[in-house]
């Protein structure tokens, strides 16, 4: 089982969140909006290959 | 081959707490993280349901039920774990419209997989009733 991805995603979650806080601090809004939006593209990017694996396992399990 | 019930268990509470954690500050990753949590327990569930499947087609099939009917059967759980996965993380990530339309677009697919039995049904009933 790969909990591993759930660490990581918390990992990213959280290093965003502090970068986030640091740049707003810094008084850099339009740059901590776009680390936001970057670690959700990868973090999306890793999920969804886990979606595509799921769909893949129901759809030879279920004949769908 | 048992299901891993100690690696569901260890995903679903390390999940609930980061995402815990990240509902305060971010909280689109709580449901990125909750949908992964997700998707790895359904894996992990169908890898142990998989045989109980084999061993329940294999009853149906000596029970003289039909290939098709439990394709048909099969099928509808299929469809019926795809949407309540989807509706679930729809529902965590507090969009409850878009979670209900999945569940309808499920009841939809199941509706149209089971058509052909209805149509069966009726067909047999009305040849009783002709006797």
């Amino acid at each position: 089982m790969n909990v591993d991805l759930i660490f990581k995603i918390a990992a990213i979650g959280i290093i965003v969140a502090v970068l986030n806080q640091l740049l707003i601090r810094s008084g850099r809004e339009e740059q901590a909006m776009m680390t936001t939006l970057a670690g959700l593209i990868v973090v999306l990017m890793m999920i969804i290959q886990q979606i595509d694996v799921l769909f893949r396992t129901i759809k030879s399990t279920f004949g769908l | 081959m048992s299901i891993h019930l100690a690696g569901v268990i260890g995903a679903a509470l390390t999940a609930a707490v980061f995402a815990a954690l990240l509902r305060r500050t971010n909280s689109e990753y709580a449901v990125v993280l909750r949908t992964a949590a997700g998707v790895l327990i359904v894996l992990e569930i169908l890898q142990a349901v998989l045989p109980a499947l084999r061993e329940i087609s294999g009853l149906l099939s000596s029970a003289g039920v039909g290939g098709e009917y439990s394709g048909i059967l099969l099928r509808a759980l299929g469809v019926v774990f795809l949407t309540q996965f989807a509706a679930d993380a729809c529902r965590d990530a507090e969009e409850t419209a878009l979670a209900s339309k999945v569940e309808l677009a499920g009841r939809v697919g199941i509706l149209v997989l089971a058509l052909p039995l209805f149509a069966r049904v009726a067909s047999i009933a009305s040849a009783l009733v002709k006797k």
